[in-house]
């Protein structure tokens, strides 16, 4: 078995808390409880034949009152953006979070557009968001609500973790 | 160590001692939790590394790499939630400290902190959600109309279009034609104050616009000026309906006057303001700039409108604000929100409030100042303050400028509504003269502003009864005196006025949008003119006028194009200016614009040249054939030898672009004779004519060639 710190990142009220209480406990609630500094979960999961024990750290939202801490990433394997597509800004916000970090590490990096539950009310075109999406090495769309592709964003952010170790 | 466990005892902390990498020892503790973050203990007091706690395994070997150092330091760790095996969660945070030889971790729960941030954080960040999620659909229903209002359906078709977009909006809406009379509303409107929804009833259309006017000051100057504009209002209906709205008024619509509508989107937020309440310092502050916010600037206001002391209020609005956000984004925009109220109140007494009132607009009281002297000189400093560099994140470098509206209190105005009215009115001056440091407010200004409203409604009637006339000025080649191009000119006649003069009604043309209507008429008019002289067998080319707002009409190359259609004159005949402002503001459309006029064989002028950026880039650059010194330089040529090398520089600099050059206020024949010496081929000016009619122009025509 082998541990993999990967952190969830993004601006404010997108879902990233309720991503990984839908992974870790299978569990939702509409009412937004938001978080403070950092909470660091663990799951077991396989990445192919591979035991990969996940350290997930779930931080606090970037916004006005809490400016993105690129130390937290130190030791990371790979990171997530979360973003809302009900939230436009959400995208621009988490592409300018996405950019600082780039600007330090050199980890893989998986994109979550997540709300998919709700109608996308944004204004980007297709064309705009898959320009977007090649900023990462994988993009998903989730509902923490509904459950839907949760299991599959944390496979495979493990499997982008275990990337650098030539797994997957 | 017993004294600092004393002193240590009234926090809840736990403090270790660096043994080596793979051991701590406890020194101190006074709560249990310690042990549950390093189980199973080693002895007594001596904790493993790693431990049970995720976040401190990975905090730990960082602090490792401090205690290696030899210089005194300290590391912290932030905030984290920590759960515990009954489920309980501790928010704790960590100090690694390098001191003195002593190598520490303290662990410190941090409940209480984190409590009271989370309180905060809580409704602030709902509230931005919120926020973010009420403006976001107001854009995209706005981005919904404008895609239907300007496309060339017909009426009906909008309509039904419209219908479906309102329809779907999950907030109030009202679509007002010109006149400001509502074509189309949802029953949302009519929801909010309880009333009954009837397609043509103006009745919930009127309490906003009550409430906008009364507790919005400058809301009826934003109308006049067609500017969008957004509030937060309260309405009342005793005893237990009590709503904040939000109001959102875009104007929607080509810059043709009789061509645009009102949009006003109302959304009920008092779950929000609730909010708001909940936190004193939410309700009253402004998050952004950390300033207080219009709220708290109105109580002070009002407050200080019962006492006896004097003091100025003091409007202010920076220029050019939606550029910085056009053209560095919007999380610089708030850079430059936070830098720039930063930097003003620190110019401040203590004694002076200073708030955030509007998007980008802040104002003032100030106390103890005696005269408007006084004012003045406090308002050059604001705006001396501003004037220094701003750097974005990327390092580019920009200026902003700011426009100042003063208002004194009792003798200008005795409540919060005039003054802050008449402050908005004084910078709304100040804006259209950007030389100005500070516009003290003066009953003129209100004046003044009831006759602009009056002369807008006659330009709109003027439009429609034709009461614009063309008249030309001869374009002289100053050697051989022989008139080769002309410049068209607008005068008004006014049905009780008499001529008025361009520079009185374009720039309110230019602002309310008439200009693209005038500007049309003149185009028009200047081809008719062109075909009429051509016809005659003669060649002049003629030059007319583009103002920014022209510029920027889509629809400016399609009219042209259709009107040289229709004439069939020869386009080599045509030309166009615009001032360097006008290109320097509007660089990329320009560009585009200019060389689409090339390709059709119409030339272009650069009008007042050396007024304004005078880049020799631009020149370069853009399809530019003409430059046309300002009256300025020319009017002193005999006298002014800083005026005559300027005339020299544009001369020689032309020369080697090889445009021509045009000398404008050309007025006796000293003036002439520099010029020609100096291989300036064309003129214009008094000496030879002034304006004139089409005729008059004919017979000066077949006089001098």
């Amino acid at each position: 078995m082998i541990a993999k710190k990967v952190c969830l990142l993004g601006p404010t009220g997108v879902g990233k808390t309720s991503l990984v209480r839908r992974y870790i406990e299978g569990l939702f609630s509409e009412k937004y409880l938001t978080t403070i500094g950092v909470k660091v979960d663990k799951k077991l999961t396989m990445v192919g034949e591979l035991e990969v024990q996940l350290m997930i750290w779930d931080m606090e939202g970037t916004d006005r009152y809490c400016g993105f801490q690129s130390r937290y990433l130190r030791g990371a394997s790979a990171y997530v953006v979360v973003v809302d597509q009900t939230r436009a800004q959400t995208l621009v916000e988490g592409m300018e979070i996405d950019n600082i970090v780039k600007e330090e590490y050199d980890i893989p990096s998986l994109l979550v557009i997540n709300k998919g539950d709700l109608e996308a009310s944004w204004h980007w075109t297709q064309e705009e968001l898959e320009q977007y999406k090649r900023h990462f090495d994988a993009a998903i769309i989730t509902s923490a609500k509904m459950g839907d592709q949760v299991e599959e964003m944390f496979t495979q952010l493990a499997s982008l973790a275990c990337r650098l170790q030539g797994v997957d | 160590m017993n004294d600092l466990s004393k002193a240590l005892s009234v926090f809840d902390c736990a403090v270790l001692k660096y043994r080596s990498s793979n051991e701590l020892e406890l020194v101190h503790y006074n709560a249990p939790w310690i042990f549950e973050l390093f189980d199973p203990v080693i002895s007594d007091n001596l904790l493993p590394i790693p431990c049970n706690s995720l976040f401190l395994d990975d905090f730990i070997p960082q602090a490792l790499e401090l205690w290696q150092e030899s210089k005194d330091d300290q590391l912290n760790s932030g905030l984290w939630t920590e759960k515990l095996s009954d489920d309980t969660e501790l928010h704790l945070e960590a100090i690694a400290i390098n001191s003195d030889n002593e190598k520490l971790l303290i662990l410190h729960n941090q409940e209480q902190q984190f409590i009271q941030r989370q309180t905060t954080l809580q409704s602030a960040r709902e509230l931005v959600i919120a926020n973010e999620v009420l403006q976001e659909q107001h854009v995209r229903v706005k981005s919904k109309f404008e895609e239907i209002l300007l496309t060339s359906k017909s009426f009906s078709d909008k309509f039904d279009a419209l219908l479906s977009v309102i329809e779907q909006a999950q907030f109030g809406v009202v679509i007002l034609d010109e006149s400001k009379h509502p074509i189309l509303q949802n029953p949302a409107v009519f929801d909010l104050f309880d009333l009954t929804f009837a397609t043509d009833s103006i009745e919930a259309l009127d309490i906003l616009m009550d409430l906008a006017t009364k507790q919005y000051p400058e809301f009826e100057r934003a109308m006049s000026m067609r500017e969008n504009w957004q509030g937060e209002v309260l309405w009342m209906q005793p005893p237990f309906n009590n709503k904040w709205l939000n109001i959102s008024i875009y104007v929607v619509g080509s810059d043709k006057a009789e061509s645009y509508h009102w949009c006003l989107f109302v959304s009920d937020i008092s779950r929000l303001k609730h909010l708001q309440q909940h936190n004193e310092t939410l309700a009253l502050h402004d998050p952004l700039t950390q300033l207080p916010n219009r709220q708290y600037f109105w109580r002070c206001l009002e407050r200080f409108c019962h006492q006896s002391d004097l003091f100025y209020v003091l409007y202010i609005d920076v220029n050019h604000f939606k550029q910085v956000n056009e053209a560095f984004g919007h999380k610089e925009g708030d850079k430059l929100l936070r830098e720039l109220a930063a930097r003003l109140k620190g110019t401040l007494k203590k004694k002076d409030v200073m708030a955030r009132v509007g998007g980008d607009e802040f104002a003032i009281i100030l106390f103890d100042i005696d005269t408007p002297e006084h004012c003045q000189k406090i308002a050059e400093r604001l705006q001396q303050t501003a004037h220094d560099v701003f750097t974005t994140e990327s390092n580019e470098r920009y200026y902003v400028s700011l426009s100042l509206g003063a208002v004194s209190y009792p003798r200008d105005g005795k409540n919060p509504e005039t003054l802050m009215k008449f402050a908005d009115l004084a910078a709304y001056k100040a804006k259209s003269d950007e030389s100005q440091k500070v516009e003290l407010y003066h009953s003129d200004l209100t004046q003044r502003s009831n006759q602009r409203l009056t002369l807008e409604s006659a330009l709109r009637d003027a439009i429609k009864n034709n009461e614009f006339e063309l008249v030309l000025q001869p374009i002289l080649n100053l050697t051989t005196n022989k008139v080769v191009k002309a410049e068209a000119l607008i005068r008004w006649h006014h049905p009780t006025r008499g001529v008025i003069m361009p520079n009185e009604f374009i720039p309110l043309a230019e602002q309310t949008g008439l200009i693209i209507h005038i500007g049309q008429w003149v185009i028009k008019e200047g081809i008719a003119n062109v075909a009429a002289i051509t016809k005659l067998g003669h060649g002049i080319k003629l030059s007319i006028n583009l103002s920014p707002r022209q510029i920027r009409d889509p629809s400016l190359l399609s009219y042209v194009e259709k009107q040289l259609e229709l004439s069939n004159i020869d386009p080599r005949l045509l030309e166009f200016e615009l001032t360097e402002g006008t290109i320097v503001s509007n660089y990329d459309m320009v560009s585009k614009l200019l060389n689409q006029f090339r390709e059709k064989g119409i030339s272009v002028a650069i009008d007042d040249f050396g007024t304004g950026y005078s880049s020799l880039a631009y020149l370069k650059n853009l399809p530019i054939d003409d430059l046309k010194i300002d009256r300025s330089f020319v009017k002193d040529l005999g006298s002014d030898e800083n005026d005559k090398a300027i005339v020299l520089a544009v001369l020689a600099m032309a020369k080697q672009l090889q445009l021509d050059v045009t000398a404008e206020g050309v007025e006796d024949s000293s003036q002439q004779r520099f010029l020609n010496q100096h291989d300036c081929e064309l003129g214009q000016g008094y000496l030879f004519s002034k304006p004139i009619t089409f005729d008059s122009f004919m017979t000066y025509l077949n006089t001098k060639n």
